[in-house]
């Protein structure tokens, strides 16, 4: 009884220390957040803007710098060469997941590589046409079930070409898949008649002569009421897709460190200026740490190669198992 | 009119405190560094000071960053002029005749028209800029794959400037260029090509390890080779720029080639560097000694630089009219302007016309200052050509190293430098120019994208090629460009047999 007693006692106090070590581990090095996108690109300036407004909840010192190159494989290369000791961070993003898919890269490395703990907003999709075109969403389905219907955007592949064919699936219509060298030359294909419409995010017709058809959020946009949502127009299911973006660490980092992480990314998503930040530019803001990050992201996995097979932009054989 | 003048008042108005002229300073000169250090791209170059002006006030970080852009366009002449080195894409074309400047003693003059073509190129490009934006970008949204294709095709014709009598050779060396851009994704299906599984090779072979290794590291294999250490000799270097009265019989140069880089900068994609190429075949054609051009002709450096510069002001064109970057920096300058909650496009000239006006003020007062640097500078860094070449050498090394490094951190770009350093070497031991295989790489991604598109937009049909004007017209340009000269030889070799 003695000797469990003191088992007991023991076992408590290790749980206590190790409580309070979680609690109280703070970092002794600068962390560095390592970025797939240039500087200027969407996930650059979230990560900026978080490392600002990090320095008010905590003193570590947080570094942001960029590696590109090959979809964000160049960038995870690199961090799954590092130690995994949480001092380095992966800002990543649903179009990373789908490079290393459309690639048929191994999965075990460059997904399941990485813990995948917070995943912070979702750029919302769109259906963008030009601003003095009479289409209507109606219209577009009716054209391109019709005649052949060319829709601009990324590459062939990429997350807003599945997001496309996503929502074609959806509402019964076929287009062609006009690739441009990234969002605003997708842009320029659709004022410049190339194309019809663009799958894209809200913040792209900002500035240009272009308007939104429908956009995919279950709460509609503070920045665009009077756009409607695909649940308006009878598709629910397609305002849960979204480009999101968020962070990950190399597989086997310490859990004190990714509670410190997760706990600091509580407090900037719910900061204020953060959100207002965001939400000024139709970006929805949200904190969806590990279970429920996981969950999204084995789901647009198995989705997405399910959209990226039947478009025969990925090899039948190709598994993610 | 008026308007436009008086808001550009109140905008040179607002330049007018120390804290602002210091940033279009700051920005100038680390523009002209970075520049002037290969692997550093102008994009590259605005990317990195980007996070510095997340705190700034927006004007200031959007004029700041512009004289980034307008520096690091000049910057990237100087190591082309005196270590063939182009520290810019844009620049390797300087390097044709700025470099045999400098190699026969004649680094000042080289400079110093890199400089003034560079300043007065700009400031075409930001005239044009401000008083027909409006037209030029009704012709930019005018531009489809068929007509990007045929401008592709016209850069091409540039390959018999660049050959001369030895055309046959230019022309293999711009197919191996071409045929370097099959390596990676492909532009329509994004199918891997020839990559072996590297994901180093998933974007192709990125151009700045290309130009190090095919220039400095080629030219410095070929020096070593003919390297005597015994041989202590130094070449008369002059290093006293040349006096104003000496740019003036290059003004024509300047005009057309600041012009053409202005109209070829508006098309999104096309870039400073294929106005580059464009205005060198166009001043050769011109010229009444195209014989000096690739051996020292002044007009072949007027050309490069004031194309170039003049690239500035016309990738800005489509950026506040339509909102879509003219170039990869003006891409960057766009993400700027949404950090600091801007919306880039016409938007801006309606809601923030003083962010506009003072910004185009700014564009001239930063070529003003960076005259004033240039001058100031280019009595300091011509004399790198005196160097002794003991340390030259490694130090030529070493920059080419970084520089390939520093594009994406990535030490791929450091094994693919030295190939192509090996390749430049054996180039220049067998007499066959590397300025086209450049032509090749620059052309090659947009003339695929766009010609394989032409079927796409046209829904299946190939008729763009040939019911679209400005496609017609730019294939006319382009047949003319090859067939003139063969007409006016044949020509002169009439007049000579009826003497």
């Amino acid at each position: 009884m003695k000797k469990l007693s003191l088992m007991l006692a023991v076992m408590l106090i290790v749980t206590l220390f190790a409580g309070s070590a979680l609690a109280d581990w703070t970092p002794t090095k600068p962390i560095t957040i390592m970025n797939y996108v240039k500087a200027g690109g969407g996930m650059d300036i979230a990560t900026r803007k978080f490392a600002e407004l990090a320095a008010k909840y905590t003193d570590a010192t947080i570094i942001v710098d960029n590696k590109t190159g090959a979809g964000g494989l160049t960038c995870a290369d690199y961090i799954l060469s590092q130690p995994a000791d949480g001092y380095l961070v992966f800002a990543t993003t649903v179009s990373y997941v789908d490079t290393v898919l459309s690639n048929e890269e191994d999965v075990s490395n460059y997904i399941w590589g990485f813990e995948w703990i917070d995943d912070i907003m979702a750029d919302p999709y769109c259906v963008i046409v030009k601003k003095d075109s009479d289409w209507t969403l109606d219209a577009l389905i009716a054209d391109a079930q019709a005649e052949e219907q060319i829709w601009a955007g990324p590459a062939a592949g990429g997350s807003k070409h599945i997001a496309a064919i996503q929502f074609c699936n959806a509402l019964g219509m076929e287009i062609t898949w006009l690739p441009k060298d990234g969002g605003p030359d997708a842009m320029m294909a659709v004022l410049s008649d190339q194309a019809v419409a663009s799958c894209g995010n809200p913040g792209d017709v900002e500035g240009r002569e272009l308007r939104h058809l429908v956009i995919a959020t279950k709460e509609k946009l503070a920045t665009y009421p009077d756009v409607p949502n695909f649940a308006e127009l009878g598709h629910p299911e397609l305002d849960e897709l979204s480009m999101w973006r968020g962070y990950a660490v190399k597989a086997g980092t310490p859990a004190e460190f990714i509670e410190w992480w997760q706990d600091l990314c509580q407090k900037v998503t719910e900061d204020p200026e953060w959100i207002e930040f965001f939400n000024s530019k139709s970006i929805v803001v949200h904190n969806k740490t590990s279970e429920e990050f996981l969950a999204e992201l084995k789901g647009d996995m198995a989705a997405h190669l399910e959209v990226l097979k039947g478009a025969d932009l990925v090899s039948a054989d190709y598994t993610i198992e | 009119m008026g308007e436009i003048f008086s808001y550009l008042g109140a905008g040179f108005a607002n330049l007018l405190n120390v804290t602002t002229l210091l940033l279009v300073l700051m920005g100038v000169c680390v523009g002209i560094l970075g520049g002037a250090i290969p692997g550093i791209s102008p994009s590259m170059a605005v990317a990195l000071l980007l996070p510095m002006t997340y705190k700034m006030d927006p004007t200031q970080a959007i004029i700041m960053l512009m004289g980034i852009y307008i520096g690091a366009n000049y910057g990237g002449s100087i190591t082309a002029v005196s270590i063939n080195t182009p520290g810019t894409p844009s620049a390797a074309v300087t390097a044709f005749d700025g470099y045999p400047m400098a190699k026969s003693g004649r680094a000042g003059e080289a400079m110093g028209i890199s400089l003034w073509a560079s300043t007065f190129g700009g400031l075409i490009g930001t005239l044009i800029l401000i008083f027909f934006s409006i037209p030029l970008a009704s012709v930019a949204i005018r531009f489809w794959p068929s007509e990007y294709f045929a401008l592709c095709i016209m850069g091409l014709t540039t390959v018999a400037t660049l050959g001369g009598k030895e055309w046959q050779k230019a022309l293999s060396m711009v197919l191996f260029g071409l045929m370097l851009n099959t390596i990676g994704k492909d532009p329509m299906y994004s199918i891997n090509r020839f990559i072996w599984g590297s994901t180093a090779l998933y974007d192709g072979i990125p151009m700045v390890p290309i130009l190090i290794g095919l220039f400095a590291l080629g030219e410095l294999f070929s020096n070593l080779e003919k390297y005597d250490p015994k041989e202590v000799k130094f070449e008369k270097v002059s290093y006293k720029l040349p006096k104003m009265s000496y740019y003036w019989k290059l003004k024509w140069s300047i005009l057309r080639s600041g012009l053409l880089g202005c109209v070829i900068g508006v098309f999104p994609g096309a870039g400073g560097t294929i106005a580059s190429f464009l205005a060198y075949d166009v001043e050769k054609r011109f010229s009444k000694e195209p014989e000096q051009f690739g051996h020292g002709a002044p007009a072949g450096v007027a050309a490069a630089e004031a194309s170039n510069s003049g690239s500035v002001g016309g990738a800005m064109v489509p950026l506040l009219s339509l909102g879509i970057p003219g170039s990869s920096t003006a891409a960057v300058l766009i993400g700027a302007l949404m950090i600091h909650n801007l919306t880039p496009g016409p938007e801006l000239f309606t809601k923030n016309p003083e962010l506009v006006y003072t910004l185009f003020a700014s564009m001239f007062v930063a070529h003003v200052i960076m005259a004033a640097v240039g001058v100031l500078g280019s009595n300091l860094w011509v004399r790198v050509t005196s160097i002794p070449k003991t340390i030259l050498y490694p130090l030529i090394f070493v920059f080419s190293i970084l520089g390939s490094y520093a594009v994406e951190k990535n030490i791929v770009h450091v094994v693919f430098c030295l190939i192509f350093g090996l390749i430049g070497w054996m180039l220049k031991k067998y007499k066959y120019p590397a300025a086209p295989v450049v032509l090749g790489v620059v052309l090659g991604k947009l003339m695929e994208t766009n010609f394989s598109q032409i079927p796409v937009v046209g829904k299946g049909s190939w008729a763009g090629l040939y019911n679209r004007p400005l496609t017609i017209v730019l294939f006319l340009i382009s047949i003319a460009a090859i067939a003139w000269p063969m007409i006016q030889e044949r020509l002169q070799k009439r007049k000579a047999n009826k003497a």
